[in-house]
């Protein structure tokens, strides 16, 4: 590796540097314990769904419907265990257990990604609209199953997900610290990993040579689903209520936390790493333009800058090598 | 080489900028205690004034105060409540996104110490806000059913135009409404669809609405941008004077049409009043005052053809 | 070899689920049960309400000759002297009692003179359809600040009116003839003083023949 490929690596690491040092230096309050937890907090959402829009991206697709579901996954989760599921033809009702109700939210991530893959794989449609078709069908099944309003009141063993602390860092930042360290394994040091990678890179070729690529991407838009699930559970236990509302949009910030991580959207190349520095930059963005009093009207311009001079650096620095 | 540091520079750089170019302004004033404004959106220019009103008012009183956006997402909300708890704010003026949903937050700054005033909407909870004040919906639309039955009449069609259908404003609105009119069997309610809260949608909605039922008599709309999109939709199908309209909120081109006689009424709340009042609250308590009422009502409003006069720029002239 | 290592990765499942359990089955009529327990319910609070507090408060009311004789000549007097308003509200509320003669009576309204000897239209007792928060807010008896949701507080005001199409107006009507003389108590609400002061609007909580 040469100087420059190196360094191009590290751009992402060099603008969260320049970020921090700067923001230490322009207020008093950002070096904090309790700011810096606050960011790793905030992050821990975005990066659920940023790790599986990385493997997704990495395979040359995109997956626009990993906030719905993350709305979804989170009211059902809430809604099995607070209500449970009412089963007529036998008379009984299901009241589900805090585990259980986790284990409901993430099988329905897993099973729309599923079905998210599948539309892409065996109907041959564009990754862009298939995940733009489930997007809608999330937000009016989460709407179906809330009626509209938020589930609330979940109790504080469900709740221990969100807002619980374990050796003084939050659960959630647990939580997505150890799925950044399970997929950076599976994307470095496993078979669905580098077919991943070789999908994105040439789909063709990755064909010829006999792997089954229909089969990696329905694997690959599934686990973002479970991802985006797990970003559900989070959010609704943070909240202790599951809003029909919630997640709106949030595929957008996982995807530019992808793009500035590093990733190209045109698949192939890219890291799960780079990703998180795309989180921290964006979380340690927002933070500053608060601690520093940035009109609301504002900060979106700022945001929306930052993300188009990261892609564009990119560009740039491709075109060169 | 060099080029790559220009562009590192561009990347990591064009925002810092913008953050010193804001800072110095601030900077410059001598340390005063801080007031949070938390908002739950301000892509409607209702909450808008709510918001900007609230943080004049605080200004006014000698705090330095910060605008925040929720962006109608309870999570977003989360994030800035953290923010301005460790941030050292005094008191919060807090307009929340939803009644359940928010109470979480409230009581995160509850335990820090921070003081929570709720302006127009409520969180569900007697103990977390330190004082709430609420624009009655769920009431003023009883009153607006009240005015729509004396005006439309006792029997005919109506439509309704729903809020955005998450939002418990919504529900409010339609429960309060439908709780009087729901009482005289000979209205009839054809449709009852979602315009979103929004100017576009509503007009869209009420033109589709039209093709299926020619006969309305009138429409009830959520808030005073469905009003005015469905007012527009019935100016193009030539129904202005066939189908009453009716909206909610009290904004200033609702008032006007309610004067030119295009809309018959809207349920007046008092964003400005509100606002002003909670940052007075927040000065009270910051020195020393604690015992404040829980919930404070605050009725809403008709404004009509009659008493139009009296109202304009959110609120009472 | 691969049917084998999936009946092995149920059984592990299954055992788990046995030590840590996914949910409970509970018969459908026990889980309705526990949810209307849970649940609010404003009927059942205002019949409470209403035969354990309003019925036994009655006697707080003001004198309606007096309330009325006093609009009569000094509406702001009135106000501030009988009446009562809730939040940063502009309008008011009067929670008042006496007895009157009934001048008219229609489908939605009776008409009675309240002061000695008058003949004007002083008080209207509503016989139609109720609508608003009168009762619930006029008599002072029920506070905002108890209720975590104010859907449940207007639910209750809902329920209060309820009771009062059902229970109390239908005694007012076969009471209600012109020329009789009649007892009530109530709760009005004035918005606007044009239209609201002469002649009171008032919702009956307890009407008596004479």
């Amino acid at each position: 590796m040469n100087t420059r490929e190196l360094l191009k690596k590290l751009q992402p690491l060099i603008a969260l540097i320049v970020m921090v040092a700067v923001l230490s230096l322009l207020s008093d309050k950002f070096l904090t314990l309790a700011n810096q937890r606050n960011i790793l907090l905030q992050i821990s959402v975005n990066l659920c769904l940023s790790i599986g829009m990385t493997l997704i991206i990495l395979t040359g697709g995109i997956d626009l419907s990993v906030g719905a579901i993350l709305g979804l996954a989170g009211a059902v989760a809430a809604g099995l265990l607070k209500n449970g599921v009412a089963l007529n033809l036998f008379g009984v009702s299901l009241q589900f257990t805090p585990l259980g109700a986790v284990a409901a939210g993430i099988l329905t991530g897993l099973a729309l990604g599923g079905f998210n893959g599948f539309a892409i794989t065996r109907f041959k449609l564009p990754p862009f609209v298939a995940t733009l078709g489930m997007l809608s069908i999330a937000r009016g099944l989460t709407l179906l199953w809330t009626g509209g309003f938020p589930i609330t009141s979940l109790g504080a063993t469900f709740g221990f997900i969100g807002a619980g602390i374990f050796l003084g860092v939050p659960m959630a930042v647990w939580i997505s610290a150890g799925l950044v360290a399970l997929f950076y394994f599976i994307s470095r040091r496993t078979l669905l990993g580098r077919y991943i990678y070789a999908v994105g890179g040439n789909e063709k070729a990755t064909a010829f040579s006999g792997i089954d690529v229909d089969r990696i991407k329905i694997r690959v838009y599934a686990l973002g689903g479970a991802l985006a699930a797990v970003a559900g559970l989070i959010v609704t236990a943070r909240l202790d209520a599951a809003d029909p509302k919630a997640g709106l949009g949030y595929e957008l910030d996982s995807i530019a936390a992808v793009v500035i991580g590093g990733t190209s959207l045109s698949g192939g190349r890219g890291s799960i790493l780079g990703t998180v520095l795309g989180c921290l930059i964006i979380g340690v963005l927002n933070n500053g333009l608060f601690l520093l009093d940035v009109s609301p009207f504002w900060q979106q311009v700022i945001k929306g800058l930052v993300i188009l001079a990261a892609v564009a650096a990119d560009r740039l620095g491709t075109r060169r090598s | 080489m060099k080029t790559n540091w220009i562009k590192q520079a561009f990347a990591a750089g064009l925002s810092m900028a913008v953050l010193l170019f804001t800072q110095t302004s601030s900077a410059q004033a001598a340390p005063k205690q801080k007031i949070a404004v938390v908002v739950s959106t301000l892509n409607n220019p209702w909450f808008v004034v709510l918001g900007e009103t609230a943080k004049a008012r605080a200004v006014e009183l000698g705090y330095e105060a910060t605008l925040f956006d929720s962006q109608n997402d309870t999570a977003k909300e989360a994030a800035h409540f953290e923010n301005l708890i460790a941030g050292g704010y005094r008191a919060v003026l807090f307009n929340p996104t939803d009644a359940n949903g928010s109470i979480a937050n409230v009581e995160k700054a509850k335990a820090a110490g921070i003081p929570v005033f709720c302006i127009d909407r409520e969180i569900n909870s007697t103990n977390a806000a330190t004082a709430q004040m609420l624009s009655d919906s769920y009431s003023g639309c009883v009153k607006l059913g009240q005015l729509f039955v004396k005006t439309v009449g006792k029997e005919g069609e109506y439509a309704e135009l729903l809020g955005i259908v998450g939002d418990n404003n919504t529900w409010n609105r339609s429960k309060g409404f439908h709780s009087v009119v729901d009482r005289y069997p000979g209205l009839k309610m054809v449709a009852q669809q979602s315009g979103e809260f929004d100017r576009a949608k509503g007009m869209e909605v009420m033109e589709s609405i039209l093709q299926a039922h020619p006969d309305l008599r009138g429409v009830f709309c959520g808030n005073d941008a469905m009003a005015m999109g469905a007012y527009q939709a019935l100016v193009t199908a030539g129904k202005m004077d066939q189908v009453k309209v009716f909206g909610f909120d009290g904004a200033d081109d609702v008032v006007r049409s309610i004067a030119e006689g295009k809309i018959v009424a809207t349920g007046m709340q008092f964003p400005k009043k509100m606002a002003q009042q909670s940052a007075e609250f927040a000065d009270q308590y910051i020195k020393g005052k604690r015992d404040f009422a829980q919930k404070i009502p605050v009725p809403v409003e008709l404004v009509t053809r009659e008493n139009v006069g009296k109202y304009g720029d959110y609120g009472k002239k | 070899m691969r049917v084998l290592r999936w009946i092995i990765a149920l059984m592990v499942a299954a055992g788990l689920c046995r030590v840590f359990p996914l949910f409970h089955a509970v018969p459908l009529k026990t889980a309705a049960a526990a949810k209307a327990a849970a649940a609010f319910n404003p009927a059942q609070f205002a019949e409470t309400f209403w035969t354990g507090t309003l019925l036994t408060s009655l006697d707080r009311a003001v004198r309606a000759d007096e309330l009325v004789s006093l609009i009569q000549t000094d509406p702001a007097a009135a106000k501030k002297k009988y009446s009562r308003s809730i939040g940063l509200s502009e309008g008011y509320f009067y929670f008042l009692r006496g007895e009157g003669k009934i001048l008219s009576v229609s489908d939605d309204e009776v008409i009675i003179a309240v002061t000695g000897g008058g003949t004007r239209a002083e008080v209207s007792l509503q016989a139609g359809l109720i609508f608003g928060n009168a009762v619930r807010d006029g008599t002072g008896l029920l506070s905002a600040n108890d209720y975590p949701n104010s859907q449940d507080f207007n639910d209750i005001s809902a329920a209060l009116n309820h009771l009062v199409e059902t229970s109390v107006q239908p005694k007012l009507r076969a009471q209600a003839k012109a020329g009789a003389r009649i007892s009530f108590a109530g709760c009005a609400e004035v918005n606007d003083e044009a239209a609201d002061l002469k002649p009171l609007k008032v919702i009956p909580l307890q009407t008596q023949s004479e």
